[in-house]
């Protein structure tokens, strides 16, 4: 390769000009004080979003583009929009940090590591939403992430940070931590507000939005740790600094992680349309065996082999549905090439079968009961001709179906491996063949 | 009104109207599992996808058109959920296209994955939606198997079938089958949307979800509705399993007499026996839900029926012929005044009976005239709110316990709670999918206050409510109409009524028979509605109270009433007190049944029918007609009691006024001009206030109970608990022990209660369920404590 | 006695958590305390729990089953839940999960005779990068756990050590990649 020359948009980890903002203290030794956060800056960006008006704050966000870090990519700003005008009612903002989605864990750090960083985010968006109360819904395993914001919590409002009249520019903010219990269905927005109700948590019908009726039929927005982490730098730093970032419709840096067969797993803090190859080889090391395949951005995404092609993809919305996939989280999982594709796709499809909720028919009786059952059928080498046909078929009766986007997380996976991989599970059905577990995998 | 386009037929429904009812406006079908009417719809089930598509206006502000000039229709990427689409206007529905039909039969194949195939021994077939739906729209051969030659695919599910609990008691009434649910959850949102009790619950998720309680026994008194609206046969009505197929019995429409709010049911008699009682559509009053009581408290009809006349002779009532029947009346009556023979009819019996009843008395010029359960202060004395009204109401008071004095009521009040309005008819009738119904609607505790006897089931929904002690209505209403203190502990309760009262511009009230046998408290009741014109819904212990009292069968001067005895002869419909019994000279009983009582009293014994057995009218609480239709039931020679006085008049030798039924039918339209089905009839009714009912003669109060005496056999018997009541203190006073089992002499018979303690209940009161028409009086309690009794 | 009658202060602070028409979503919150402490929950707990927050039985069985950390059956004084989803599949959860079987001699759903140990097979955890990953109760996870890190773990256990006492061989904690430099925290 020769020697990059990095001008225009930042696309590249490798870019002089690209600087780590939100994991730049993870892993310091106390960086989850109050104190290291205030010697770095700390709570700089809320108090300058508190001297602007909410609607400067929603523009500001708006203008630099920066989208859902959930999965959805849904553009931040335009989401606060929707929040109705203060009318006396209470509204609510809701982080969402239930991060489930398998081969995602960035938002975990940022809350071990740097809880401060969350609920400076949380104050603006909050401020930006005229909501002046706060949830910040954690997955329950989170056990070192809940103690770490729970510490942070009480250091700012005892340093007036949160409660009343914060800075004293006006605004109080309470904010509070509320433990999940492990259901990946509460990453689903409307499913969250149902279990912070205590009620099930299945997916609520949309109309009303949240933004209309959300927790407790208040004015809801629902946001990502880390787009939540992101507005304090664009508030920081300015709307154009996010926005010289990424391609042109994927803004700004991204947590990307890497997991599977590789030297250096773990979360990178990259600009958007990175691609595979710098993240898998110039960051994270390189794979440690054969990979046959990756799948980009956490199990609901389509899988993709692993070629030039691939890997010269670059790593936002766009380049990826054009590949047939998705960003989703920026999680990437490597398959190894001693795994067959039917046995990693089974795990998956156990997955969504495991956590679909139950309330819809394609999902409780497709995903969770035939597909689970076609692939257990499959898997221990008792398939069939015509299975294959069959779970295309499936795929087809569920995706777009049901109630709400679980199914399709669940058929998008398995649908990018029948594309790429048909072979595999034709050899499996013709020969009668169970997945083969003969490789040892732990150390 | 938006337009709608469905499969090119242009339909107009009102705004919020959901597409899945636009589809059946336009007379076109969509299968559906989850939806139900009156109840929340939910997107659930999948069935009703259809694919949906909009016009869209260009930055113009105009349509953008398509080549053809018309506005260019943007379909929606994937297909919606009808039943949870609203419809707008120039929106285009599809529902016949491949796609649509891929997706309905394929969602068939999903739901159909884990059903068992027990469709031959499963109480739903024939019934069954999902049947249905399946012959309907499960086009497997189509979409899978393109090759005719082939033996019809049904289903490519090859998997061993989830195996759960197949005979799960829910209650002593219903049982469920969990692997027949297909989880479209119209149970568990009954639950919650209508009784407002959660009871039943998803348990665990994905594709081990089945359906649960941790509640024992179902606590509620209307459980039966979700054996009528499970789509499947997972929930079965326990009284009515394996007794038929369902297309083997004979199904009658017609009106409960269980409680005075005139219920539809469907009486459902297979070679003769009454086997079932469901819910009939009944927008007008009970919508699709019935209590209980009305459900599941049939058996008794079918058991020791007098099927022909029976006299005394020898001492003992042996069967006769109608006519040794009328000779033995005939000379029974002989040497008596017509004027000294009481004619008692009971508070279901007919108007057309009523009248008949009336006229009667009438020649023979006797006031001893009634009927049993009217009340003191005549329900026809108030101005009757109908649902419509309380629909409309800011505000409503309720002096009673509409749960137990008049089931239906307590949806509707559901309804009203949540601030609901009943839905507007569509082509197809009330809409399948009512989007202005949520799941878990807040409450709206604003609109109601509630002071009862005791504490009532309705006290959740109420901003303002409390307790007082039977007789003391009255000064809870001398309280609201501010002539009077609050009673001790109400004075909050009863400030916040006021204010909210005088606030309301619409309002109603809402009266039990506590109130209504109180002449004093009913006239300060009639007072507080008159201050400002609202509207009364008098729960009557007698189901037809406003129709008898209209046809003027109450005494006259003085006559003696119902609850009253000493006459030299009377015909009862009904069976009276064995005191009332004891005091009669000539007692001629017209009754379905032969009890211990009747068999020891009766001279002559003449078969009733049931009210599911007649034919006629009777007038609800909100002063509207409704028809009974005779359920094929056998009742032997059993007649009513246009019948049965006509040969009382015969044989004390006068002309009957009424011989035949559709006599009374012409009388009632052309000298009552009573309306048709359905119409609204408020009749002027004397004012003439009846005897006043003494009142403090002991302490025994019998609080309303949805249940009757006469139903209480068989699985109802052991179901339907039965308790004395009292404050701890006074159950200390008087010797009673939790949880003991004492004999108690009731107006409606021998009881046998266990005793249960509650500190919130009054003291110095027994509370004794009336199972029957001596609701909401007070009487001397007999209470006879059997040594050892306890536990 | 009820669980909650001598933490009447902890449950006020709760309750201050939502507004008053939202008592119902200390549920969860409640839950998780008695998780915690009793290792299950019982159909007693559950409803006193439905009492608290004023709803029923049935409604806490449906929202606690619902969720994978509440266990309707005693759990033992360890529980160890593996992750067995993709990222810890591949590290190699499933021969993990055999060893964890073989050494306690258990399976999911039963609690080893000295009532120290029970496990349970879960979804993935979010510590994909640190395959395969273990986590006893509620405490923070054990990472990169290899068959040495295993018994080291399990040996401490039985020791009746606190998690963090425990030394395991190899890397000592999670390990974040921060773009290059690698942080073992």
């Amino acid at each position: 390769m020769s020697a990059p020359v990095f001008s225009g948009p930042i696309v590249s980890g490798r870019d002089p000009r690209f600087e780590r903002t939100l994991y730049k203290h993870v892993g310091v030794k106390d960086s989850w004080t109050l104190e290291y956060y205030l010697s770095h800056g700390g709570y700089g960006a809320a108090k300058k979003a508190l001297a602007m008006t909410p609607e400067q704050v929603v523009e500001e966000v708006k203008k630099s583009g920066l989208r859902g870090r959930g999965g959805a990519g849904f553009p931040t700003g335009l989401k606060w929009s929707f929040m109705p005008k203060p009318s006396g009612k209470q509204h609510y903002i809701v982080c969402n940090a239930d991060e489930s989605e398998p081969g995602s864990f960035k938002d975990r750090y940022l809350m071990e590591d740097d809880p401060h960083q969350l609920i400076e985010g949380m104050i603006i968006a909050g401020y930006a939403i005229h909501a002046t109360k706060g949830y910040i819904y954690i997955r329950g395993e989170y056990r070192r992430a809940y103690d770490r914001l729970i510490g942070a919590i009480q250091e700012a409002y005892a340093k007036g940070y949160l409660g009343q009249n914060l800075f004293a520019l006006g605004f109080s903010f309470d904010l509070y931590v509320h433990r999940g219990a492990g259901a990946y269905i509460c990453g689903e927005e409307t499913a969250l507000m149902n279990s912070l109700e205590g009620l099930r948590a299945n997916p609520r019908l949309k109309p009303p939005f949240p933004a209309q009726a959300g927790l407790w039929g208040k004015p809801t927005t629902i946001n990502n740790v880390e787009s939540l982490c992101s507005v304090v730098h664009i508030l920081d730093r300015g709307a154009d600094w996010f926005a010289l970032m990424g391609t042109e419709k994927s803004k700004g840096h991204k947590l990307y992680q890497v997991s599977g067969p590789f030297k250096r797993p773990g979360v990178y803090e990259l600009p958007m349309g990175t691609t595979f190859r710098e993240l898998l080889y110039d960051w994270a090391g390189g794979p440690t065996e054969p990979i046959q395949a990756i799948i980009p951005g956490g199990s609901s995404c389509p899988p993709l082999p692993w070629n030039d092609d691939t890997l010269d993809t670059p790593m936002d919305y766009e380049s990826l549905v054009a590949k047939g996939s998705l960003l989703g989280t920026g999680g990437v999982i490597g398959i190894p090439a001693s795994m067959s594709m039917v046995d990693a796709m089974w795990n998956v499809t156990r997955f969504y079968g495991h956590e679909s909720c139950g309330k819809c028919t394609p999902c409780r009786e497709g995903v969770s009961g035939w597909m689970v059952g076609l692939f257990e059928k499959i898997g221990t080498g008792r398939g069939r001709p015509g299975d294959v046909e069959l779970l295309e078929d499936l795929l087809d009766q569920i995706e777009g179906r049901s109630f709400c986007a679980l199914a399709d997380a669940a058929c998008w996976p398995v649908r990018g491996s029948l594309k790429h991989f048909r072979e595999q599970y034709v050899d499996l059905v013709e020969n009668a063949r169970a997945v083969e577990r003969t490789v040892p995998r732990w150390r | 009104m938006p337009r709608v386009t469905i499969n090119g037929k242009v339909v107009e429904v009102p705004a919020g109207t959901s597409v899945m009812d636009a589809i059946f406006h336009a007379g076109d079908d969509v299968p559906l599992f989850c939806s139900e009417r009156y109840l929340s719809p939910v997107g659930a089930c999948r069935m009703c996808l259809v694919k949906v598509g909009n016009p869209r206006k260009g930055p113009d502000g105009n349509w953008i058109l398509d080549e053809n000039g018309t506005p260019k229709i943007f379909w929606m990427p994937k297909m919606q959920a009808s039943c949870v689409t609203a419809v707008s206007d120039g929106m285009v529905v599809d529902t016949l296209s491949d796609e649509v039909k891929h997706a309905q039969s394929g969602m068939v194949e999903l739901t159909l994955a884990n059903h068992p195939l027990d469709c031959p021994t499963c109480d739903k077939g024939g019934a069954c939606e999902l049947q249905d739906r399946s012959y309907e729209y499960g086009l497997y051969e189509k979409f899978y198997q393109p090759n005719p030659a082939e033996l019809p695919l049904y289903t490519r599910f090859e998997l061993t079938r989830r195996h759960e609990d197949k005979h799960h008691p829910l209650s002593a009434f219903i049982v469920l089958d969990r692997e027949r649910c297909i989880h479209c959850k119209r149970c568990v949102r009954y639950f919650e949307e209508i009784p407002g009790d959660e009871v039943l619950d998803f348990i665990e998720r994905g594709v081990h979800t089945f359906i649960g309680t941790d509640d024992e026994g179902l606590p509620s008194n209307f459980t039966g509705n979700i054996t009528d609206i499970c789509p499947v046969g997972a929930l079965l009505d326990l009284t009515a399993r394996f007794r038929a197929r369902n297309w083997e019995y004979d199904v009658t429409e017609t009106t409960s007499m269980d409680d005075a709010a005139g219920a539809g049911i469907l009486a459902d008699a297979r070679s003769g026996k009454l086997e079932r009682i469901r819910a009939a559509l009944r927008p007008q009053t009970s919508q699709i839900w019935i209590s209980d009581a009305a459900r599941f408290g049939h058996e008794w009809v079918n058991q020791d029926r007098v099927l022909g006349p029976l006299v005394r002779k020898g001492g003992k009532l042996a069967p006769a012929s109608w006519e040794e029947a009328a000779a033995a009346i005939k000379a029974g009556l002989g040497g008596i005044g017509k004027a000294e023979i009481g004619i008692y009819l009971d508070g279901k019996a007919t108007l057309e009976e009523g009248l008949a009843a009336a006229l009667l008395a009438d020649t023979l010029g006797t006031p001893h005239k009634d009927f049993a359960g009217r009340t003191a202060a005549l329900a026809s004395g108030f101005a009757p709110a109908t649902f419509q009204d309380l629909s409309e109401a800011q505000f409503t008071l309720i002096l009673g316990d509409p749960s137990e004095e008049a089931p239906t009521l307590h949806p509707r009040l559901s309804e009203y709670s949540r601030g609901l309005k009943p839905p507007a008819p569509l082509n197809h009738g009330i809409p399948l999918a009512d989007l202005s119904i949520k799941e878990r609607m807040e409450r709206d505790k604003r609109r109601l206050a509630h002071f009862n006897t005791y504490p009532a089931q309705l006290f959740k929904w109420a901003g303002a409510s409390g307790v007082c002690a039977p007789g003391q209505e009255a000064a809870v209403l001398a309280a609201l109409l501010g002539q009077g203190e609050a009673p001790q502990g109400l004075a909050d309760a009863i400030a916040w009524t006021k204010t909210r009262w005088s606030e309301a511009e619409r309002a109603v009230l809402i009266l039990g028979a506590g109130v209504l046998n109180n002449p004093d408290a009913a006239a300060k009741a009639r007072a507080l509605a008159e201050q400002k014109g609202a509207k009364v819904m008098a729960m009557t212990p007698a189901a037809n109270a406003r129709g008898l009292e209209a046809v003027g069968l109450y005494p006259g001067k003085g006559g003696l009433d119902w609850t009253q005895a000493g006459l030299k002869a009377a015909y009862f419909g009904y069976l009276p007190t064995e005191e009332q019994l004891q005091q009669t000279g000539f007692r001629i009983l017209h009754l379905t049944h032969l009890s211990p009582l009747a068999a020891r009293y009766a001279d002559v014994v003449l078969p009733n029918q049931t009210f599911y057995e007649k034919r006629g009218t009777t007038v609800n609480l909100e002063g509207r007609v409704l028809e009974l239709q005779p359920a094929g039931i056998n009742n032997g020679e059993a007649d009513g009691a246009v019948a049965a006085l006509a040969l009382l008049a015969d044989a004390v030798g006068v002309k009957p006024p009424v011989r035949l039924l559709r006599q009374a039918a012409r009388l009632l339209e052309e000298r009552h001009r009573l309306p048709k089905p359905f119409g609204l009839w408020r009749p002027q009714v004397s004012p003439s206030v009846p005897s006043p009912r003494p009142a403090g003669l002991g302490n025994l109060y019998l609080k309303p109970s949805m249940w009757r005496r006469e139903q209480l056999v068989d699985e109802v018997a052991r179901a339907v608990r039965l308790h004395l009541e009292a404050h701890p203190e006074t159950a200390r006073a008087e010797g009673l022990l939790e949880g003991a089992t004492v004999e108690l002499e009731t107006p409606a018979g021998p009881l046998s209660a266990t005793v249960r303690l509650d500190d919130r209940l009054p003291k110095g009161f027994l509370f004794a369920p009336a199972l029957g028409p001596w609701v909401g009086q007070t009487v001397a309690a007999r209470v006879l404590v059997p040594a050892g009794g306890e536990g | 006695m009820g669980f909650f009658d001598d933490k009447q202060e902890w449950l006020a602070e709760v309750f201050s958590q939502y507004p008053p028409e939202g008592r119902r979503a200390a549920l969860m919150p409640l839950l998780r305390r008695v998780q915690q402490e009793e290792g299950w929950i019982s159909p007693l707990r559950q409803e006193e729990i439905a009492q608290l927050v004023g709803t029923t039985a049935t409604e806490v069985a449906g929202v606690m089953s619902f969720y994978t950390y509440f266990q309707s059956l005693p759990t033992g004084k360890y529980h160890l839940q593996v992750c067995a989803t993709l990222s810890c599949a591949i590290g190699g959860a499933d021969e993990l999960w055999d060893e964890l079987v073989q050494t306690l001699g258990i399976l999911q759903g039963e609690v080893t005779p000295d009532g120290l140990f029970s496990i349970q097979k879960v979804e993935c955890l979010g510590s994909c990068h640190t395959a395969p990953v273990v986590q006893v109760g509620d405490e923070p996870y054990v990472e990169c756990v290899t068959k040495a890190r295993l018994h080291a773990l399990l040996q401490g256990l039985r020791e009746g050590k606190r998690l963090e006492e425990i030394r395991l061989p190899g890397k000592a904690g999670h390990v974040v990649h921060n773009a290059g430099d690698e942080v073992v925290a």
